[in-house]
C-alpha cells in the first residue's frame, strides 16, 4: 500500500506539473451518423486520447458536447479529451458503440492516432463505457465509470417496477396513464410528459414535495409503502418515477429503440412486499424487443482487449443508478481488469463524489497503466488523502470493507434462473 | 513533502476545497434565515422602496410558498410566476421557485431561475448551493463544483453540508 501511495504521488506530481491551461485548441463537428462531437487538445499532446461518455439526457441532442468534469485536468496532464454527443438521446446505448467509433475516427483524421485510448463517462456513461469496452470497434487501453449504470438493460426492469408499483399504490389517488409503457403512446411517438405532472401527481399521493411533518397520514402510509418496496430513498421518488414514466416510454416508442414492443416485464417476479406482490400489475416482455434491449446493452464480459484495466466507483446510497449496479458488473468482467471503490456517504446522492475522490479513481487508473500494481478500495482512498492534502475539495470517503449487495436482490430477477457469481 | 508541496502548486485552479458531507443537516432547527429575510415584510421606506409594488410581491411569494406547503402545487408554481413577474429584480420567488423545480425535476425550468437569484445576490452562498445541487442533479457536475466553491468562498468549507433531500445547504438552514 505504502509503495502503490508513493507511486501514485510521483504520477501525481508529474500529472499536476503543467495544470495550467485547459484546451489550446478544440474542433467541433459532427459524424456522419449524425452525432456531434468535440475535441479538445493539450498545448503539449502526450498521444493519448480520453473520451468521456456523458450520462443520461431528456434533451434533445445537440452541438459541441462537453468534456467532462475531468478534462481540465486530464488536459493539463497532456491527453486530448473528446467527448459525443450520442446519435440518440435517453437510453442512447443503442447506437453508442458506432458513436465512440465515428469519434474515434474523426480523432484520427483531425488529430492524429493516439498511443493510448482510455474511455470515461459517468452514469448511463458509466455503461457506454463497458459497452465500448465490449462492441466498440477500437482498442482501449483503459476505462474509468463512476456511477455507472454497470447492469445495463436490468436498469429497465428496476424503472418497470418502479412505475407499477406507483400504479399498484397510487392509482386511485393520482393516477398517471400508461403503465408498463411508462406513458401512453404510439409506435414512433413516445408518450412525453413534463416532468412536474409526475411530480404533482407523487406529491398528490405520496406528498413527495412537502416537508414530512405536512404529508397527511394517507400520504405518510403510501409513501412508506412504495419506499419499502422500492428500497429507494425517499429524496429519489421523483427522480425515479421520471425516468419510470418519460424515460420508460422513450425506450418503448421510439422507433429507433423498442418500436413500440414491450422489451420489460414482471411476470414471474415475486416480488417481497405481499400487498405489492398481489396487486401489481403483471406484463409479459415481448421476446424480441426484450432480446434487442438486453443486447443494447447488458455486459458479457467480451472484452476486446483482454487486457484493458477498468476502474468503476460509486457512492453507496445512490438513489438513481444503485450502487449494486457494481456488483452486476463484477459478476462478469474478471477481476484482474476491474477495480471497484465505493465512496460512504451520509446521505442519497447521484455521483456525489468529492473532487478528490474523482480524481483518485482517475489517477489509480493512470497508475495501474503505466505500471503500478492494481488499485483497490484502499490504494484509492490513500491516493484521495493525498490529493486532498493537497488542495482538491474532499474529504475521501472510499470504504475497503464496504461490500457490495447483489444486484437481483434490488431489483428482482426477471426468471428464477440464478447466476453464479465469480468473485467477491 | 515536496512532491506534496508541488501538487499543491500545481493544483490551484481545482475549485477549492470542500467540506464533507458527514455532518447532518438540522431538519427541525431554525426556518431558513434567507428565507426569513426574503418573506419578512420588512418597514419599507416608501423613498428607498424603488418598486413600490416589493411588499406585495413578497406577500405574493409567501402566498406561493403557503400554497406549496399546502400541497397545492399547481397553484404555487402559478403565484410564483405572478411574484416574478410582479418584481423582476427580488431574488426570493426565484431562489423559492427554482427549489421547487429542482424537486419537481424540471432542471431546464429551475435553471434560469436560480441562476437569476444568484445574479441578484451573488454574495449569497445558499445561491450558489442552490445552483450546485441543480447541477448535481442534472449531472454537470463540474459545473456543480465551480458553484459550490463560491459558496465556500462566502461561508467557509465547513458551513456546507447536505439536507435530508441531498440538497446542499448552509449548515443550520432549512429550505423547507
Amino acid at each position: 500500500m505504502k509503495k502503490a501511495l508513493s507511486t501514485t504521488l510521483i504520477f501525481l506530481a508529474a500529472a499536476f506539473a503543467c495544470f495550467v491551461t485547459p484546451a489550446q485548441a478544440q474542433i467541433f463537428g459532427q459524424t456522419k451518423g449524425g452525432a456531434y462531437y468535440t475535441i479538445a487538445l493539450p498545448e503539449t499532446w502526450n498521444g493519448g486520447l480520453v473520451i468521456w461518455n456523458h450520462g443520461y439526457d431528456f434533451s434533445p441532442i445537440s452541438p459541441e458536447p462537453d468534456l467532462g468534469p475531468l478534462a481540465d485536468i486530464q488536459l493539463a496532464q497532456g491527453y486530448a479529451v473528446a467527448a459525443s454527443s450520442y446519435r440518440l438521446t435517453q437510453w442512447a446505448v443503442f447506437d453508442t458503440a458506432d458513436d465512440i467509433e465515428e469519434l474515434k475516427g474523426a480523432f484520427v483524421k483531425h488529430v492524429g492516432k493516439p498511443k493510448q485510448v482510455i474511455v470515461t463517462g459517468a452514469s448511463l456513461g458509466g455503461i457506454v463505457t463497458a459497452d465500448a469496452l465490449e462492441r466498440a470497434r477500437i482498442h482501449v487501453d483503459g476505462a474509468y465509470a463512476f456511477c455507472g449504470a454497470m447492469a445495463g438493460s436490468r436498469t429497465w426492469d428496476g424503472a418497470l417496477d418502479l412505475r407499477l408499483t406507483y400504479d399498484a399504490i397510487c392509482s386511485d389517488v393520482a393516477p398517471i396513464p400508461g403503465g408498463a409503457t411508462g406513458l401512453p403512446g404510439a409506435p414512433g411517438f413516445p408518450g412525453v410528459i413534463d416532468p412536474t405532472a409526475v411530480a404533482v401527481a407523487s406529491n398528490v399521493c405520496m406528498g413527495t414535495l412537502v416537508p414530512p411533518t405536512l404529508r397527511t397520514p394517507d400520504q405518510q402510509s403510501r409513501l412508506d409503502k412504495f419506499l419499502a418496496s422500492t428500497t429507494l430513498p425517499e429524496s429519489f421518488v421523483i427522480t425515479d418515477l421520471v425516468f419510470g414514466t418519460n424515460g420508460l416510454s422513450d425506450l418503448i416508442y421510439d422507433s429507433q429503440k423498442l418500436n413500440g414492443g414491450q422489451g420489460v416485464g414482471n411476470k414471474q417476479v415475486r416480488y417481497k412486499d405481499p400487498y405489492i406482490n398481489k396487486n401489481i400489475e403483471r406484463v409479459k416482455a415481448v421476446s424480441k424487443p426484450e432480446r434487442r434491449l438486453k443486447g443494447n446493452f447488458r455486459p458479457k464480459g467480451k472484452l476486446n482487449n483482454p487486457d484493458v484495466k477498468i476502474v468503476s466507483i460509486h457512492t453507496d446510497k445512490d438513489g438513481l443508478v444503485i450502487v449494486e449496479n457494481e456488483s452486476s458488473y463484477q459478476r462478469v468482467i474478471d477481476e484482474d481488469n476491474l477495480s471497484v471503490g465505493i465512496v460512504v456517504e451520509s446521505v442519497p446522492t447521484h455521483c456525489g463524489f468529492t473532487g478528490a475522490e474523482l480524481v483518485s479513481g482517475w489517477e489509480s487508473l493512470r497508475g495501474w497503466l503505466a505500471g503500478a500494481g492494481q488499485p483497490n478500495a484502499a490504494t484509492m482512498q490513500g491516493t484521495c488523502q493525498a490529493i486532498e492534502a493537497a488542495g482538491i475539495a474532499g474529504p475521501c470517503r472510499y470504504d475497503p470493507t464496504y461490500e457490495i449487495g447483489d444486484f437481483n436482490d434490488r431489483v428482482l430477477p426477471r426468471n428464477s434462473k440464478k447466476k453464479k457469481k465469480r468473485h467477491h | 513533502m515536496l512532491l506534496l508541496l508541488a501538487i499543491a502548486a500545481a493544483i490551484a485552479l481545482w475549485p477549492a476545497k470542500v467540506d464533507n458531507d458527514q455532518v447532518p443537516a438540522s431538519t427541525d432547527g431554525p426556518t431558513d434565515t434567507q428565507a426569513s429575510q426574503e418573506t419578512e415584510l420588512s418597514p419599507a421606506d416608501p423613498a428607498a422602496t424603488p418598486a413600490a409594488l416589493q411588499p406585495a410581491t413578497n406577500l405574493l411569494d409567501q402566498q406561493a410558498m403557503n400554497a406549496w406547503y399546502a400541497g397545492e402545487i399547481q397553484d404555487a408554481m402559478a403565484l410564483f410566476e405572478q411574484a416574478i413577474d410582479a418584481t423582476p429584480d427580488d431574488p426570493a420567488p426565484h431562489s423559492h421557485y427554482g427549489r421547487l423545480l429542482t424537486l419537481m425535476v424540471a432542471y431546464d425550468q429551475a435553471l434560469p431561475l436560480l441562476e437569476r437569484a444568484n445574479d441578484l445576490r451573488p454574495d449569497d452562498a445558499q445561491t450558489w448551493l442552490d445552483l450546485a445541487t441543480l447541477y448535481e442533479r442534472a449531472q454537470r457536475f463540474e459545473k456543480s463544483w465551480e458553484a459550490r466553491a463560491e459558496a465556500e468562498r462566502i461561508v467557509g468549507a465547513d458551513a456546507i453540508v447536505r439536507d435530508e433531500q441531498g440538497r446542499l445547504i448552509v449548515q443550520g438552514t432549512s429550505l423547507w
